[in-house]
């Protein structure tokens, strides 16, 4: 029981965190800009006291020990340039190729271990062409969401990068990996209050950029680190098929869209979460 | 003349004596299958766990009259661990432990060997952990060595030390595995 309540507990803080930044920026006293900035703000923090708790210290070492710290102490200057980017639309395309740079240069720091030790000519430089791809789709396809979800102040869309989060906690689960795992089920936790509470989608827009960075920062950790499991990267194609879908109804009242889009989400990430567990070998009795 | 000879025994005094040393100094190369790295730590509070690397690979340098002329060097492949139970053995490999892709190698190298005793030394030297490098001591026993039946001469021993895995960046699930690990090294080695 004391293992579930330590893995639960930095969820539960994320959760709160978050949540009582939402709930401030729902209040009507507060100036329009605090107000539009507390979710993302909140969000970042929630992640980076969940991230401290589950790693027994506040803040990574540096220079980074391990190249996944690369992800949190990147973490506030991307929350920086969203908000930048929610508060200032009219900056949108150099900051879009400030942040792409950023997520490039990140998988090239998160890659560096392997290709010190691991990696050698060609094959090295086709797995991390491959890493990329995969990135630059996600960002990509949810590009593509996000702007739609700029147009109302719906965030159903939303919704679809925290059914990704959770997904993605269970496929670190399958690659054996429990801290992938509770780090991705952290972005879930962070990231429900927002989704819920938020009334406008003003006030989370910055989110998707964030969540850009975060999940497939941590999508690159499981695949380079851990045992992905090679039925997991079917979920990937989860933006494109969402972008295609949402062209499909884009007659449809916004409401109806964000419904079709929220459970076709649903229902391929449960049958592909399904179908990578199925595909699994099974082993002895193992609870950790 | 006679200059000339004094210094001719000169050089021939120096090279036995500093040759004498450094023959003195025995290179053993690790016998891979002969050796062993083992280590144990608490579960839960309940019971201790073992697993053991089956890659490793080293030298010891020993020198009888010398021993600060002594080394130790050894290497570990972290992927290599094995606790019985594959699903496990991945999930120490996972960046939750070892993070073995991100940090291949465990290595010892030695800094100072100190003669502590009959057949026994104190080592010092750095142990590198999951990209972590921290100064560690431990006393190694030598247990014997002596011709093996194929004509090689051999030399072995064994260790036992205690490391603190919170001070290598290895922190998940302190609540369920101990903080501390105690390593058990059996060294068996042929001399080059």
């Amino acid at each position: 029981m004391a293992l579930i309540y330590a893995f639960m507990g930095p969820l539960w803080l994320a959760f709160g965190v978050s949540l009582g930044a939402t709930l401030l920026a729902r209040w009507q006293k507060l100036p329009g800009l605090l107000q539009a900035a507390l979710p993302l703000l909140g969000f970042s923090l929630a992640y980076q006291l969940g991230w401290g708790q589950i790693h027994q210290q506040f803040w990574p070492p540096w220079p980074p020990l391990d190249s996944g710290h690369w992800l949190l102490w990147l973490l506030w200057p991307v929350t920086a340039l969203a908000l930048v980017l929610q508060l200032r639309p009219r900056w949108t395309f150099w900051l879009h190729v400030f942040l792409s740079g950023l997520v490039l240069g990140l998988i090239w720091l998160i890659a560096t271990p392997l290709r010190e030790h691991s990696w050698t000519g060609a094959i090295g430089w086709l797995i991390m062409g491959a890493a990329a791809g995969i990135w630059l789709l996600l960002i990509w396809g949810y590009k593509q969401l996000q702007f739609a979800d700029a147009e109302t102040p719906q965030l159903g869309l939303l919704w679809n990068w925290w059914l990704l989060a959770l997904a993605s906690g269970w496929f670190c689960l399958l690659g054996s990996s429990a801290l992938l795992a509770q780090l991705n089920w952290l972005v879930a936790a962070a990231l429900l209050p927002p989704v819920l509470l938020s009334r406008q989608a003003a006030a989370a827009q910055g989110l998707p950029y964030l969540l850009r960075y975060l999940v497939p920062g941590l999508w690159l950790q499981l695949m380079l680190f851990a045992e992905l499991p090679p039925a997991a990267l079917l979920a990937l194609a989860l933006p494109l098929l969402s972008g295609w879908l949402q062209g499909q109804i884009k007659t449809r009242p916004r409401w109806q869209q964000n419904l079709w889009l929220w459970l076709f989400s649903g229902v391929w990430l449960l049958a592909v979460a399904g179908f990578s567990w199925w595909l699994m070998p099974r082993p002895e009795l193992y609870l950790g | 003349m006679k200059m000339r000879h004094a210094f001719a025994s000169l050089a021939l005094a120096s090279s036995m004596l500093f040759g004498g040393q450094a023959l003195a100094a025995d290179t053993y190369e690790l016998d891979a299958v002969h050796s062993h790295a083992m280590f144990k730590i608490m579960h839960l509070g309940l019971a201790n766990q073992y697993g053991r690397f089956n890659d490793i690979a080293g030298t010891v340098v020993v020198d009888e009259k010398n021993p600060a002329n002594s080394k130790v060097e050894v290497t570990i492949k972290t992927a290599s661990v094995d606790t019985k139970n594959e699903k496990r053995d991945e999930h120490l490999r996972s960046p939750d432990f070892f993070n073995a892709k991100q940090f291949p190698t465990l290595t010892f190298k030695s800094t100072k060997v100190e003669a502590a005793g009959k057949d026994t030394y104190k080592v010092t030297g750095n142990l590198t952990l999951h990209g972590v490098t921290k100064p560690i001591s431990f006393t190694f026993k030598k247990n014997g060595e002596g011709k093996d039946p194929w004509g090689n001469f051999r030399m072995g021993g064994e260790t036992t030390f205690t490391i603190n895995r919170m001070d290598y960046g290895i922190n998940y699930m302190p609540d369920g595995l101990g903080k501390e690990v105690t390593l058990m090294l059996t060294f068996e080695g042929v001399k080059k």
